[in-house]
């Protein structure tokens, strides 16, 4: 690549088409997390999210949100006890479907690793 | 030593990975919904603990149990009144304490193959090693 030339971001060939197909797996009764699935026309997998819930007082509150949007690869966003997101980190990157769809094993793998700290991090606020 | 979430946090990589196959989806679909709740289970969890997730999934959701790499996964529906009159003609309706083990009521369905339980209609339907999933 040219040095003077901006790395384009990969981008899927077609958007994924709405609504996204959603899966929800509890893991207690105030911890769960949802799968998200944006697949194009031709059943590709084009985006995805994986979200990290609680629930507080009778009230789910997201957590972190890994997804791939804007074309920055696998990143995650973290939320403080207000919904307010504080910080997003870059994770891997996201160069053709393959990496999709690794990208989401490994959001999985990591925020079932990380749930607490992500619980802690989150009522930190930082 | 891991609790008992850190245990089913451990399971949900690899349900997640089949519940995202088209089969998975197709077979489980409820109504055409595109949503669909996947409530991993620990073999000695309860049946109560089940069927408390199932209540905040409003009443229809998929049970996986992974152990060992082997799969069963069941149906919970709310029973229909039709149901739950012939279940309850037929001396069907299945007792279960909520204190029991959720491995012994897939053992009891996997003789049964479909059971209710207080007003929810359970079904075997794979059990089986974990499937690869085709990337």
């Amino acid at each position: 690549m040219n040095a003077a030339e901006p790395e384009r971001a990969w981008a899927p060939e077609l958007p994924p088409e709405l609504p996204w197909y959603e899966q929800i797996f509890p893991i207690s009764e105030r911890v769960s997390y949802r799968q998200r699935l944006g697949e194009d026309a031709y059943g590709r997998l084009a985006e995805w999210a994986v979200v990290q819930m609680r629930r507080v007082e009778d009230q789910w509150q997201r957590v972190a949100v890994y997804d791939i949007c804007h074309g920055k690869g696998v990143h995650v966003h973290l939320y403080d006890r207000e919904g307010r997101e504080f910080t997003e980190t870059s994770l891997r990157p996201v160069t053709c479907y393959q990496d999709v769809e690794d990208g989401l094993d490994y959001a999985l793998e990591r925020v079932t690793r990380h749930w607490e700290e992500n619980e802690r991090r989150s009522d930190r606020g930082y | 030593m891991a609790t008992r979430d850190q245990l089913r946090a451990q399971t949900v990589p690899a349900v997640a990975r089949l519940a995202r196959s088209r089969d998975f989806r197709s077979t489980f679909a409820a109504d055409g919904r595109r949503q669909q709740t996947i409530i991993p289970v620990l073999p000695d969890d309860t049946v109560g603990y089940a069927l408390d997730r199932l209540d905040d999934a409003g009443g229809t959701a998929v049970l996986v149990l992974l152990t060992d790499g082997v799969l069963r996964i069941a149906s919970l529906t709310p029973a229909s009144e039709a149901r739950m009159v012939v279940a309850a003609e037929d001396d069907q309706v299945t007792p279960v304490h909520p204190d029991s083990r959720v491995d012994m009521f897939f053992d009891y369905l996997d003789r049964v193959g479909t059971a209710v339980v207080r007003r929810v209609a359970a079904r075997l339907v794979d059990y089986g090693p974990l499937p690869s999933i085709p990337s």
